[in-house]
């Protein structure tokens, strides 16, 4: 139909349709700065979308790795690490239980005592700084090993529980006025 | 008319300024309360005063975002598709996301001297922190230019996908071992496991962040309308702009289009010229 070979110049109505519809042929950015700036910014959109949802799986993916494997089986109890102590060897791991009383001693710089859980009990030396609530009848978590008869820890977490009961809940409260002296 | 909506509005600001004054109030109580009425714990000692902060702070990070959930299900739901439920939604998840950075800190500083660390990677601080990571992605993907109905569904669909982190996370003290204690209040019985006066604070403390968190939703979403105004205006006024602009163009080059220009007279002449020859040759 096109019978000029400049299509910007001369060109018939026909030859300008047959242009516009033709997807291939490209258009400078002075003939439509409207649909290119539109398009511009979809891109854009698009590149900030991808951004953002690479930021969420790389922070996700993160945490999953992080968190979720150790989460889920965060602690062995005493009597679940003594039962699988075979397959567990000399990894390092968590063990929970109670601290037994009377049976804390200090030798030095280490600090040994008997953790307890469902009636098992395992003899325990700790390296690290027990913190402010450790004490006996306490249930806590150790990080550690197994090392011949003993478990070999270098830290101690105090898992506390979710009562919440007054130190002196009939004591009676202090008033401002001065005492009476009998004579 | 106006005169009631003018008294309506009136009443309206003079319910939120209520709001904001009980709920400072109510915190301002629940501090006094917390440090110097209530008795220490038998096995934290004076460490338990962070209980009346950070359970409620949580409470309330769940709550936010409970609302976001809701809010993006109605706003997802064609029959009660508002942009209403949309701005509540962003409004609910931004405060969320700042109560829920404020329950990890809290956590984080009750952790060191009770637990012994400032944080492990047990269910329920990883799943609090996922939560947080979500909500953080969830305000981002508000954020990314678009079409506001397709921005609005998109967020819709990723505040319900993070939503699920909620139940997870408060869960995941039963569900898992974690070194968290399981929760006080909504625990399986419902049965507080916490003293009289130590229990009255705390819900007065639960009370006092909830009142706190609905001023805040209040006036987070009268920011977000006014945002939006503004926005509107702004686009107008250049579209406005812009078509003068146009106008004024398309005018000019009328005028450059009607009025000939030197190269076209010059033709014109030459060719009356040629005309006029032509004439004169055929007369001879």
């Amino acid at each position: 139909m096109s019978t000029t070979q400049d299509p910007h110049r001369g060109a018939s109505t026909q030859d300008a349709t047959a242009l516009a519809a033709d997807p291939s042929t490209e258009r400078s950015g002075d003939e439509f700065p409207g649909a290119q700036a539109m398009a511009s910014r979809r891109r854009s959109t698009k590149r900030k979308l991808v951004v953002v949802a690479l930021v969420l799986a790389g922070a996700i993916g993160f945490l999953f790795y992080k968190g979720i494997g150790s989460a889920l089986n965060y602690y062995e109890t005493v009597s679940q690490a003594v039962a699988s102590r075979a397959q567990l060897g000399t990894s390092v791991f968590r063990l929970e239980g109670a601290v037994v009383p009377d049976s804390l001693h200090e030798t030095g710089s280490a600090l040994s005592f008997s953790l307890q859980s469902n009636g098992v009990t395992q003899a325990v030396i700790d390296h690290g700084s027990p913190p402010q609530l450790f004490r006996p009848g306490v249930h806590v978590v150790l990080v550690g090993h197994f090392q011949g008869r003993y478990f070999v820890s270098n830290r101690i977490m105090v898992k506390h529980s979710a009562n919440y009961i007054a130190e002196h809940p009939n004591r009676v409260p202090r008033t401002s006025a001065p005492l009476k002296r009998h004579p | 008319m106006i005169h009631d909506q003018r008294k309506q509005s009136s009443l309206e600001r003079y319910c939120v300024a209520l709001l904001g004054v009980s709920s400072l109030i109510g915190i301002a109580a629940t501090v006094w309360l917390g440090l110097w009425v209530t008795p220490p714990d038998v096995n934290m000692g004076q460490l338990v005063r962070l209980v009346y902060v950070h359970p409620p702070v949580a409470w309330v990070a769940y709550l936010a975002f409970g609302i976001t959930a809701l809010a993006s299900v109605a706003y997802l739901w064609k029959k009660t598709r508002a942009r209403f439920w949309d701005r509540l939604a962003g409004a609910s998840a931004e405060i969320g996301v700042v109560f829920c950075a404020l329950t990890l800190i809290s956590g984080s500083i009750w952790g060191r001297p009770t637990w012994g660390v400032w944080w492990t990677w047990d269910a329920r601080l990883t799943s609090t922190a996922l939560l947080l990571v979500l909500f953080l992605g969830y305000l981002a993907l508000r954020k990314v230019p678009g079409s506001f109905e397709s921005r609005s569904k998109r967020s819709s669909v990723a505040a319900l996908i993070a939503f699920l982190d909620v139940p997870i996370d408060h869960f995941s003290v039963l569900w898992w071992h974690t070194l968290h204690q399981p929760p006080t209040v909504l625990n399986a019985g419902l049965a507080p496991h916490i003293h009289g006066i130590m229990a009255w604070t705390l819900l007065l403390g639960f009370c006092a962040f909830t009142m706190g968190f609905a001023w805040l939703l209040i006036q987070r979403y009268r920011i977000e309308t006014m945002r939006e105004e503004l926005d509107e205006q702004l686009l107008a006024a250049s579209l406005a702009e812009r078509r003068s602009e146009a106008s004024s163009e398309f005018s000019s080059n009328e005028a450059r289009t009607t009025e000939p220009s030197p190269r076209a007279r010059v033709h014109a002449r030459t060719a009356r010229t040629g005309d006029l020859q032509e004439s004169q040759v055929a007369a001879e």
